[in-house]
């Protein structure tokens, strides 16, 4: 969920600082968001027992790698992310709830990954569009295949985030996907969506998987719904994370982004709030 | 799917001329479409046993009816729809299947139905975001209530706007989005999106709904997918007919128009044509 290259280098492509704790704890509320959205870990999977070892990419803060290992003890899950803090925290995480079979590691998911060839039954993502440039996709879907085991299963969760009846949260919406498209983070023609999830499956396809399914999944953050409370702590940070990069990118001024935070705020709480979010698992196998 | 008041008394409320053939022809694909793309008829009932009586509401040429009548002989179906030339065709495809547990009628969604309380065991409605103004929801929802029984259920499906790499494409549904936006049907802050599905779980909750719940479903439609030749001549008429209320609202001229459209059926040829579509079934139990 969180990259970026090493700072000496160049410039993150993350469009939040990857190192921030304020960050780290809306990932993990949107990790559990999201798993309980879906119905489990990995709900479309009908057969897990030829899964041994799996990789979470960019897995933040570890939320579902601990989950599937605690789920499965049997089974080694390997996560990785660009973000020391995050990295550190999943580690402690692991050693907290006496998980041995859990393994995390630091790792930049736009360079090539250090891991062999075939090692891995299954490689799952979740939400990498934040931090990946639509060109880099094809590289990244590339490396998976080299690790993963003939056979073995790729499989990738977007989202185009929140539709909602809140004026200032689709303001917001709208800079925010401006922003990535100026910033070369997204698919869409025109920036008004993240435009990730119709390409999904053609991407799984160019990189050369087969047998490749689809499924939708949506968690309704309506005032009044399980999830809204978690999207309101989300987006509280969310949205505030978000300023350097908005402005960075030159679509709102510090001020018109202060003043549609707090009117996006105040919407939230409204009795009236509606929101949905739409997520999509696109999966496929590298060939035997 | 197409409604309209009596035309002698006001204007209709739906987007294309509900008595015209063309049209039909597009609803009896999209139908089929829809279908397919949430695997069934009724994918997230389990028990249908309790099940008899079934109103499909705005059921346009018939196809969601005759495809439930056909598949469950045991059950009562009735189908009502403004047009008397959907309603025409749904008849005599039922007598040509030798259909005799399908039964059709002129009615309008928007004037209190035509039946008795507690009617129906399951009210259906599609695509309803066509002609319902935004304060059309609540009372058609209490007819729906009036009709069905206790325990019975309401079930909604509507869908957002596509998302898609075509840049004319995109157009062509933010053009749609906008329209029904300025001529009351959206509960969208800015008409940027359909502004529908958000809503659905509020809207049969408010009517008196229990137990409300949701169910995603994606419908691909990129090159090479099955569904992507019907739903190319879907795009191709729709977009043909919602020109006049593209222009009668304002959102675009007839030479723009003509101009995006012709662009997209070219995208839509394009090899590296994406496209995906979210659909929300939304239902919930008449309380006992």
């Amino acid at each position: 969920m969180s990259t970026s290259n090493d700072a000496s280098e160049n410039e993150s492509t993350y469009f939040i600082d990857a190192e921030n704790a304020a960050e780290m704890a809306r990932l993990t509320i949107q990790d559990r968001l999201t798993t309980k959205a879906m119905g489990g870990l990995f709900p479309e999977q009908a057969d897990l027992s030829s899964i041994h070892d799996m990789l979470d990419i960019a897995c933040g803060p570890g939320g579902w790698a601990l989950d599937v290992a605690q789920a499965y003890p049997e089974k080694k899950v390997t996560g990785i992310d660009i973000s020391r803090l995050m990295i550190a925290y999943a580690q402690a995480q692991a050693r907290e709830k006496g998980l041995t079979n859990t393994y995390f590691q630091v790792m930049d998911a736009l360079k090539p990954l250090a891991f062999a060839d075939n090692s891995f039954d299954l490689v799952n993502s979740r939400f990498i569009f934040s931090f990946m440039p639509s060109d880099a996709w094809p590289k990244l879907l590339q490396e998976c295949k080299r690790i993963l085991q003939p056979g073995g299963i790729i499989r990738l969760t977007e989202s185009e985030w929140y539709f909602t009846n809140s004026p200032a949260y689709e303001r917001l919406h709208g800079m925010v996907t401006r922003a990535m498209h100026l910033a070369g983070l997204s698919f869409s023609p025109d920036g008004r969506m993240v435009g990730i999830t119709p390409v999904l499956a053609r991407l799984l396809q160019n990189a050369g998987f087969t047998g490749i399914e689809e499924r939708a999944y949506v968690i309704n953050l309506s005032a009044g719904t399980e999830a809204h409370q978690g999207l309101y702590r989300n987006l509280l940070a969310f949205l505030k994370l978000i300023q350097p990069f908005l402005i960075k990118t030159g679509v709102t001024t510090q001020a018109e982004a202060d003043n549609l935070y707090y009117l996006a705020m105040d919407e939230l709480t409204s009795d009236e709030f509606c929101a949905i979010s739409f997520l999509l698992t696109a999966w496929g196998k590298k060939p035997a | 799917m197409s409604t309209s008041n009596n035309t002698s008394q006001d204007e209709s409320t739906y987007f294309i001329d509900a008595e015209n053939a063309a049209e039909m022809a597009r609803l009896m694909v999209q139908d089929r479409l829809t279908t397919k793309a949430m695997g069934g008829l009724l994918p997230e009932q389990a028990d249908l046993s309790s099940i008899h009586d079934i109103l499909d509401i705005a059921c346009g040429p018939g196809g969601w009816v005759l495809d439930v009548a056909q598949t469950y002989p045991e059950k009562q179906v009735t189908g009502i729809d403004v047009s008397k030339l959907m309603i025409e065709y749904a008849q005599a495809q039922a007598r040509a299947q030798g259909v005799s547990n399908a039964s059709f009628q002129v009615m309008d969604a928007l004037k209190p139905l035509a039946f008795p309380a507690n009617a129906f065991d399951l009210v259906n409605m599609r695509f309803a975001v066509a002609f319902m103004p935004k304060a059309g929801w609540s009372p058609l929802l209490k007819e729906a209530l009036r009709i069905t029984r206790p325990g019975g259920i309401i079930r909604l499906t509507e869908f957002e706007a596509p998302v898609t790499n075509s840049p004319a494409v995109t157009k062509l549904a933010s053009m749609l989005s906008r329209s029904l936006w300025r001529a009351g049907q959206s509960f969208s802050p800015d008409g940027q999106n359909l502004g529908i599905t958000m809503m659905l779980a509020r809207l049969l909750r408010e009517a008196g709904c229990v137990n409300v719940q949701q169910m995603a479903h994606i419908m691909d439609y990129s090159i090479g997918t099955e569904a992507y030749a019907s739903n190319y001549h879907n795009v191709m008429t729709l977009y043909k007919l919602l020109q006049p209320f593209f222009i009668k609202v304002g959102v675009t001229t007839q030479e723009e128009v003509n101009q995006v459209y012709h662009q997209a059926l070219e995208e839509m040829r394009s090899e590296d044509y994406t496209g995906v579509i979210f659909f929300l079934t939304a239902w919930g139990t008449k309380p006992v």
